[in-house]
């Protein structure tokens, strides 16, 4: 226990002093296998076990299929899809923005890319639309978190692969709370838009809508072939990402023409580079995993649970398990892979669901996003708005409230989870 | 808060622009070229390892999308499709984790680093920077003796033998590891000798 201590202690420390995560991890493994006399070639076999998931190969697919997309201009597609569906409301604009956060997540499966290419565009032209600054900034950051609750969404295939849960069924689970979070962001903007007497963006039109509806509905393939399949069963995880880079790919080439291939060889390189470094860091995260396990601190971790929780309540377990996880989410990222292997075991202890507790952990990912010392979203919408963290940080305080107060409400309802996978599997 | 733009008959039109340029963001943002500007042997380095790398994402595509396609149009899989394609994910992986470290975009937290006086940043780096080198350096010594002990194991179905897959993580691990070495000497060469700087950081920073 005490080497499992002095590891934990040492990954903390490392990351600390911006030591890059991967390393950090190996370190602290290295120092554990030492202290606890294993064998230090559990190091590459466990790091192999873990690459070895075959879930794992769906997240490089996804990403490259969403890389497809974007180089593809869909992003240009979606923002008028939504404008044409949205734009007629009081506060337009910002509920453009939101929907098209939504599409976007339905394509792309991760909110940097949404934040710092949409929004990059977004943000400056609500500032000319004369919203303020940090409230175009706030809501930006904000909506972006929608991306990885709708399925495909990379934290949720990390989170697949570290706990085995089928990645069909967590794709399913994500979707209503997906749709429900951006709702709740639309609604927090019609109530900011009565009161502060926001106009609608433009006029609605049915014939808009077809019109840019038929410009948008090839983008949508995609995601429906990936649920589809997989909820269907056609495909394996790997397999709908397969599909899914053709589909993209013919899309993006021969359909929209708004692809070349030397433009190709770059969104290749540009999946590789970034999924290469979170492949090695789940496979490493099981090594730690393994040691925390053998050193027993799950059970220290269930003691510390039921010594805080009191009450035989599950959902007050479960409620302590995502404070942490939140905790933990404010300054790391990617969280998953990190935190997962050391609370997996109690949450099998305390037979909690998997698949509604992974819609959780992903809640608590995009709540880590929005909240200080690291609020990664904030900062770069920050950025691009160019107000100061601190007025974004303000601003941003109804959306954080809303999103705290729907992960209270996935708690306490897990059905708004577990009832799509639920009516699938009956 | 005053008033956004109005449903006038110019808001189409704007609405258009905006979107056009949201469009060229998203793809500018996708297809921008990290080595933009770097020497030429950096950019050949990179180019090289870029191959490999892109190489076997275009091979794991093309296996799975094959077979799924055989076993549903022809009724056949290829039992070594699957093996295949995790044998090549270490590969995927390394070249990765190698390119990250060459282009300084590592995931990694650059928030304390940052509120830590200057004077106190240099070492720091360096420490990080040695941190790096060695850890790097202890798992391509145990991945190599993996590889040794393990590497003639023969897979299954593939009938290659694992140190064709295992190897990668040699090859990674020591790879990056001179990466960050030539970088820090890079950087202390630029510094002066080292007086307050920021050793091995890498190009750009690269925090997220």
């Amino acid at each position: 226990m005490t080497g499992a201590l002095i590891a934990i202690a040492l990954l903390c420390a490392l990351l600390v002093l911006r030591v890059p995560m991967l390393i950090s991890i190996a370190a602290a493994v290295i120092v554990n296998f030492y202290l606890s006399g294993a064998w230090a070639l559990t190091l590459p076999q466990t790091m192999m076990s873990g690459l070895g998931r075959f879930v794992l190969i769906a997240l490089p697919l996804f990403v490259l299929a969403g890389g497809l997309m974007n180089a593809g201009g869909i992003s240009a597609r979606l923002f008028e899809f939504a404008r044409a569906i949205v734009g007629s409301l009081r506060g337009g604009l910002a509920h453009v923005n939101v929907v098209t956060s939504m599409f976007f997540g339905g394509m792309i499966g991760s909110s940097t890319a949404d934040l710092a290419g949409t929004g990059s565009i977004v943000i400056p032209a609500m500032k000319e639309n004369k919203y303020p600054a940090d409230f175009a900034a706030a809501l930006t950051a904000s909506s972006a978190g929608i991306g990885p609750m709708i399925p495909p969404s990379s934290p949720m295939i990390l989170y697949s692969a570290v706990t085995g849960v089928s990645l069909g069924a967590l794709f399913l689970a994500g979707l209503i709370p997906g749709l429900l979070l951006g709702l709740s962001q639309m609604l927090i903007v019609a109530w900011l838009a009565r009161k502060k007497g926001w106009l609608p963006y433009s006029a609605f039109a049915l014939d808009e809508v077809w019109r840019a509806g038929r410009r948008a509905i090839l983008s949508f393939g995609l995601p429906v072939i990936i649920v589809g399949g997989l909820v269907i069963g056609v495909f394996t995880p790997s397999e709908a990402g397969a599909f899914a880079v053709v589909y993209a790919l013919v899309l993006g080439l021969f359909v929209h023409r708004a692809l070349t291939f030397r433009e190709l060889y770059r969104v290749l390189v540009n999946a590789v580079q970034p999924t290469g470094e979170l492949l090695i860091i789940v496979g490493l995260s099981f090594a730690l995993g393994a040691g925390l396990t053998n050193a027993h601190v799950p059970d220290a971790l269930i003691e510390l649970i039921d010594f805080v929780v009191v009450v035989d309540s599950e959902y007050l377990r479960i409620l302590a398990l995502v404070l942490l996880a939140i905790l933990a989410g404010m300054i790391l990222d990617p969280l998953i892979p990190v935190l997962l292997p050391i609370i997996m075991p109690t949450l099998m202890a305390f037979n909690i669901d998997l698949v509604h507790f992974g819609v959780l952990m992903v809640i608590a990912v995009v709540i880590g996003q929005v909240t200080p010392p690291m609020a990664i979203a904030l900062i770069i919408a920050g950025k691009i708005a160019n107000v100061d963290q601190m007025h974004v940080l303000r601003a941003n305080m109804p959306f954080f409230f809303g999103i705290v107060a729907f992960l209270l409400a996935a708690i306490a309802v897990p059905e708004v989870a577990t009832f799509l996978p639920e009516l699938m599997r009956d | 808060m005053t008033e956004p733009s109005g449903a006038g008959s110019g808001a189409g039109s704007t609405a258009g622009d905006i979107a056009a340029r949201i469009g060229e963001a998203t793809r500018r943002m996708e297809l921008r070229d990290p080595d933009e500007g770097l020497p030429l042997l950096d950019r050949a380095i990179n180019r090289s390892v870029e191959i490999v790398g892109v190489s076997v994402l275009c091979a794991i595509v093309a296996v799975i999308f094959v077979n799924a396609v055989s076993r549903y149009t022809l009724s056949y899989s290829f039992i070594w499709a699957e093996e295949m394609v995790q044998m090549a994910m270490p590969w995927l992986a390394m070249t990765g984790v190698f390119l990250s470290v060459r282009r300084g975009s590592m995931i990694r937290i650059e928030f304390f680093f940052d509120k830590l006086p200057l004077a106190l940043r240099g070492p720091v780096a360096k420490l990080g920077a040695a941190v790096n080198i060695a850890v790097l350096l202890f798992m391509g010594w145990v991945s190599f003796d993996f590889v040794r002990l393990f590497g003639g194991d023969v897979a299954l179905y593939v009938e290659l033998p694992m140190g064709w897959s295992t190897s990668a993580l040699v090859f990674g691990s020591v790879g990056a590891a001179m990466a960050f070495l030539a970088e820090f000497y890079k950087e202390h060469l630029r510094r002066g000798g080292g007086r307050g700087g920021h050793g091995g950081e890498g190009r750009g920073g690269g925090g997220r």
